[in-house]
């Protein structure tokens, strides 16, 4: 029996058998939106997922901070209320050293300043069924924002409330999406 | 400028599906944004930011008056430091 379709045609990965490595869960593109959210909970039986989200780019660049909101009910809401989120990151240019913030947030704070060029981001999401830790998450950031600087960062954030993570939202502040494509992967 | 719901798109994207916002959740959206250019978010990590630099200049001041005092042979512009310090001058 051939397996059942999932999203886009792709076959649908098994929630009780998970394929062993990096198992593509999902894509696809958006065009001119408020937010690119993906919602995760039909794909428990992977614990650690993968958000690769390419040249997201803004409508109207320049002011636009970047940031990810994750979600504990299949999308239903986001948390983003302040200090939801702890973090620390290393950031940099191709013309400024390393430098280090830290503190708590109301985001998954990403980028800012980000220019029509866009931002491409892979956020990992770890022991995402797992309701009784704080959800953890790794994030790499490339981009150019609009002085035009290449600027990197890495993020190291925790949810600061024990709970799943079964759906993530990408947003600018201030400005809607107008392009990019995004990949989700599951690994165990 | 504040932001409106005008001001945000229709529709978000769903698992590459646009699935249509709401008045309200549009306005909810443009609220967020107005948060932000307020700066709320910049206010907030200045205040924490200050608030370490608080902490370690208090633990610093806090060496140097107890050098002061114990060491007989501390320079003279740490002891009149350590005056103004125990004076709560600075």
């Amino acid at each position: 029996m051939q397996p059942k379709p999932g999203f886009l045609g792709f076959p649908k990965p098994s929630p009780v058998s998970p394929i062993p490595g990096l198992v593509l869960l999902a894509r696809g593109k958006v065009a001119n939106v408020a937010s690119l959210d993906v919602v995760m909970t039909e794909f428990t039986a992977y614990k650690n997922k993968k958000l690769k989200v390419n040249s997201i780019s803004p409508v109207t660049a320049g002011g636009a901070n970047l940031a990810a909101f994750v979600s504990a009910n299949g999308g239903a809401s986001y948390d983003s209320g302040a200090a939801s989120y702890m973090y620390h990151d290393i950031g940099g240019s191709q013309s400024t050293s390393v430098s280090h913030t830290s503190g708590t947030d109301n985001s998954i704070f990403l980028a800012s300043s980000v220019s029509a060029q866009g931002a491409s981001i892979e956020l990992e999401m770890l022991d995402t069924p797992n309701a009784e830790v704080n959800p953890k998450f790794f994030a790499r950031v490339l981009y150019r924002d609009v002085s035009p600087n290449m600027i990197s960062k890495l993020y190291q954030v925790s949810r600061l409330a024990a709970q799943k993570t079964d759906a993530v939202q990408i947003a600018f502040s201030g400005t809607n999406i107008a392009s990019g494509t995004w990949e989700l992967y599951g690994y165990n | 400028m504040a932001y409106t719901k005008d001001d945000v798109a229709t529709h978000r994207s769903m698992n590459g599906l646009a699935v249509p916002l709401s008045d309200e959740e549009r306005q909810a959206i443009a609220d967020r944004w107005n948060q932000d250019a307020a700066g709320e978010l910049a206010k907030r990590r200045a205040v924490e930011v200050e608030a370490k630099r608080g902490a370690a200049l208090a633990a610093l001041q806090d060496k140097v008056l107890a050098s002061a005092l114990l060491d007989p042979n501390a320079p003279q512009a740490v002891k009149d430091y350590a005056v103004e310090l125990a004076k709560g001058t600075l």
